[in-house]
């Protein structure tokens, strides 16, 4: 905690925090997500049961929220080590507003991409849906 | 800011390290979700993924983005704790508990990846 007090809370200090937070939450991920995939060394049956578990709109909407995590620490990444490499040191400000758009815009993106797909939580959901009103 | 602390003592490397990771991983893990989790992702199945990973070029990207990825973020997570934990023993514990995470995450990761091998379909060449 004492290198929190060091610092004012400011914008810097939120998206560093952030940064943690994220990360945090990607190496929970990375674990949980090596040990789904590892039935595929228990073959066909063991990897499609537990890849047919993950085949519903909760899931594909939690994969968009994964999506934004990835891609702050990503974007935010790169922003601290353009800065850690004396890239826009001078212009700070810019950068980090630069950072800010770039997420949420690729975010948005990819976020329409998913719900609009065939197959995508959009039309998952149309398909409970639609079994609900015939 | 806090990053700068680490560039003392033998933490520059891996300081620097990170960053390098965090730049690949960057380009891999778009790539990866792209490809896994948009793409193919209802078509995601057993027979799909054993096609892909019998290629050796794909097996060689996904063996390098689990080492990569298990290192940035395992690391990533000991830099953390190392801020809050100041008590001696326990950061020896939480060291060892993480390298044992570390070296299961990867055998496991490995074990899944490598004995794919056998007829390709054409999309994958």
């Amino acid at each position: 905690m004492r290198a929190l007090q060091r610092y004012r809370i400011h914008l810097g200090t939120a998206a560093w925090i952030l940064h943690r937070l994220a990360g945090l939450a990607l190496i929970l991920y990375l674990l949980v997500h090596i040990w789904v995939i590892h039935h595929l060394i228990g073959g066909q049956q063991s990897f499609d049961k537990i890849m047919e578990f993950f085949n519903n709109p909760l899931a594909k909407a939690l994969e968009i929220g994964l999506v934004g995590v990835i891609l702050y620490h990503l974007w935010n990444g790169l922003r601290v080590t353009l800065i850690d490499m004396g890239v826009m040191v001078e212009r700070q400000k810019a950068l980090f507003a630069a950072a800010v758009v770039v997420w949420l815009v690729t975010w948005g993106v990819v976020a329409y991409a998913m719900l609009t797909k065939v197959g995508g939580l959009l039309s998952a959901l149309a398909k409970i849906g639609g079994g609900g009103l015939s | 800011m806090k990053y700068r602390e680490n560039v003392t003592s033998g933490g520059a490397v891996l300081w620097l390290f990170q960053r390098v990771t965090g730049v690949f991983l960057a380009a891999v893990l778009f790539a990866h979700v792209w490809l896994l989790h948009y793409l193919l992702r209802e078509d995601l199945t057993f027979a799909a993924v054993s096609d892909r990973l019998a290629t050796p070029l794909w097996k060689t990207i996904d063996i390098t983005f689990l080492v990569v990825a298990l290192f940035h973020g395992l690391y990533g997570l000991w830099i953390v704790l190392e801020d809050y934990i100041h008590v001696g023993w326990l950061r020896v514990l939480l060291y060892s508990a993480i390298s044992l995470v570390a070296i299961a995450a990867l055998v496991l990761g490995i074990l899944t990846i490598l004995p794919f091998q056998g007829e390709v379909s054409s999309i994958w060449q």
